[in-house]
């Protein structure tokens, strides 16, 4: 009975995790599109002149050379102290033009993201990411706060809603600040990163490919940006959630094995303890298929048991996680009807076998059995 | 019409016992006519039950023929021998062989569970009724357990009325009773009788076979006297 309640249990869990999270994560991405890709210094850490970097003029000829480019913009970059929570640490910034947050499908959750007009007049203006925008003012919902960014007060206008991590900046805990500004601060006009947005229709592979080819001929021939995009982090996604499913699969199937062993034992008993009664109901004129049907639907309902009890598991474990991760809730329903199915199909196998046994029990010697 | 309601012809039965087996019944010829009240005698072992479980349908014969209302039933598949024991066969037992979580009313309602034929609807009014003929029409919802023996053993008859069986089949079925409810045991059996059941009862008790019109005393599997 546990068996078949940890069993379900995992099924239900794989199925949910892997179906509803590869739905949330897809739709987290639907709003930006899969036709992100992001091309950047990998061995960038911190602002130093020692690495390869792209200047202003090759960045916006690029526009022009690779035809599948519809859009795109140069990130710079740079870390500061910050005291968050009470703790100083390094916070990224990142200094880009106002067409960032539309490529890469940035909304404001509250606020609102720079305009070019403020990107234009060196405004020292700020959009902070949901996650940093709590640590740093609570659950206070105020904008017009100023953070002090290398001796520049900037004033915050804006939270930049959830994202997923991509590339070298986590924009959920990372302040993002007019480009013009940042170069002025950083006192380079050095650009390390290129976040492109592919044309609709375009091949994202082949994309990818014209970039770093384009990118390794101003290089010399040396690979020293990296070139990476979405569907990359999806498949990657995509094979991590494989090796859960396989590992809880498993589980599951292993569980549900000793389960199903489990309740047919439990059956055999119940036949054993009740041979008269099924004595008695062959007198009064049950057949086989009767008693076999009476057994069967027995062991149905002890799985179902089992297997709604693993649901509910299933589900309160979803559920923990949603809350977690601070996303929407994403029990799949297919999953809880896989996994009742399931459970039922091994009610049935498992009770085949019980059940044959007290249909073809002879009724006078289960009369007389005491 | 065939004069012979019950007509067994040389039936054996062997029990598989040891390298030979068990001869419990060594040829048995025997007629029983339709409206028959009859009681069959004779020592512990003797077959008795076996020879009735045969009459029943419970068990089938090692051979020999058995007619019954003209069909041969040893032709008889399973499932039909089933269906026979519904509908036409009500067993009563010395240990009344009730269902012990169910009601008086459960109970009864069993034969008609698998007959298949009543209407939901009329289910409830025909095991009521069963239950008013042996004058348990204040117990419907008693389990075996709140009630008497001799009250259970009434609760065993309606189940076997239910029916309504040409044949009632009861073996010992005042063994575990009071000799007072054993009298009226066999009161509501000679009621049933007149309306025209045929009845074979086993026992042991000679006032108990005084009930009965025909008595058949047996011994070591065979028929000594009639
Ligand atoms: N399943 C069985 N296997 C082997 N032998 C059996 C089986 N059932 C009955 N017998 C034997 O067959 C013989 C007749 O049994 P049966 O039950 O018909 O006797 P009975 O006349 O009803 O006895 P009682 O009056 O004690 O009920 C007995 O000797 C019994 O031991
Ligand atoms: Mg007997």
């Amino acid at each position: 009975m546990l068996g078949m309640v940890i069993g379900v249990f995992a099924i239900t869990t794989v199925l949910s995790i892997s179906k509803g999270g590869k739905e949330l994560i897809l739709s987290e991405f639907l709003t930006a599109g899969t036709n992100i890709v992001m091309a950047f210094n990998a061995q960038m850490e911190t602002r130093t002149d020692k690495f390869a970097y792209l200047t202003e003029d090759q960045v916006m000829t690029m526009k022009e050379i690779i035809p599948q480019v519809d859009d795109l913009s140069p990130v710079h970059f740079m870390q500061i102290p910050l005291k968050v929570k009470g703790k100083m640490k390094q916070i990224t910034v990142f200094g880009v033009p106002e067409n960032f947050f539309r490529v890469r499908g940035i909304k404001a959750s509250s606020g609102r993201m720079f305009t070019k007009e403020e990107v234009n007049r060196y405004e020292k203006v700020c959009v902070v990411g949901k996650e940093l925008f709590y640590d740093l003012f609570g659950k206070t919902k105020k904008l017009g706060q100023e953070i002090k960014v290398e001796g520049t007060y900037f004033r915050v206008i804006g939270v930049m809603g959830h994202k997923m991590e991509f590339g070298p900046i986590n924009v959920n805990t990372a302040i993002g600040i007019p480009s013009s500004c940042a170069m002025r601060l950083l006192g380079s006009r050095d650009i390390y990163a290129v976040q492109f947005l592919a044309k609709e229709g375009v091949s994202i592979p082949l994309l990818k490919k014209r970039i770093k080819e384009h990118l390794r001929q101003i290089f010399g021939g040396r690979d020293d940006f990296d070139v990476h995009s979405v569907d990359e982090l999806l498949s990657m996604l995509d094979k991590v959630m494989g090796i859960i499913s396989m590992v809880l699969g498993s589980i599951a199937g292993i569980s549900i094995l000793v389960g199903g062993i489990g309740i047919m034992n439990i059956m055999l008993v119940s036949v054993r303890e009740r041979t008269r009664e099924i004595g008695i109901r062959k007198a009064c004129g049950a057949t086989k298929g009767n008693i076999l049907l009476q057994f069967l639907i027995e062991s149905l309902i002890l799985c179902s048991i089992g297997g709604g009890m693993g649901i509910l598991a299933s589900v309160g474990l979803v559920l923990i996680i949603s809350i977690m991760f601070k996303t929407a809730f994403f029990i799949s329903s297919l999953a809880i009807i896989l996994g009742f199915g399931f459970s039922c199909l091994v009610g049935i196998f498992f009770g085949v076998y019980p059940a044959y046994i007290a249909a073809k029990l002879n009724p006078v010697e289960a009369l007389r059995y005491e | 019409m065939n004069p012979d309601f019950i007509k067994l012809t040389e039936i054996t039965k062997v029990y598989p016992m040891g390298k030979t087996g068990f001869p419990a019944l060594k040829g048995i010829s025997l007629s029983i006519d339709r409206g028959e009240f009859i009681a069959i005698m004779g020592p512990s072992g003797s077959g008795k039950s076996t020879l009735m479980n045969i009459i029943g349908c419970l068990d089938s014969p090692t051979s020999g023929t058995y007619l019954l209302d003209g069909e041969d039933i040893g032709k008889n598949s399973d499932k039909e021998l089933t269906r026979i024991r519904n509908k036409r066969i009500g067993f009563i037992f010395q240990s009344f062989n009730l269902l012990g979580r169910q009601s008086a009313m459960d109970n009864v309602l069993l034969p008609l569970l698998y007959s298949c034929t009543t209407l939901r609807k009329n289910r409830k009014r025909i095991t009521t009724e069963a239950l008013e003929r042996v004058g348990l029409s204040t117990k419907l919802r008693n389990k075996p357990s709140e009630m008497s023996g001799g009250e259970q053993q009434r609760v065993a008859i309606a189940r076997a009325l239910v029916n309504n069986p040409e044949i009632i089949c009861a073996d010992e079925p005042t063994g575990n009773l009071d000799s007072q409810t054993s009298h009226e045991i066999m009161e509501i059996l000679r009621g049933l009788n007149k309306k025209g059941r045929t009845i074979i009862l086993v026992t042991y008790e000679a006032d108990i076979a005084g009930y009965t019109q025909r008595i058949i005393r047996m011994k070591d599997g065979g028929i000594i006297k009639e």
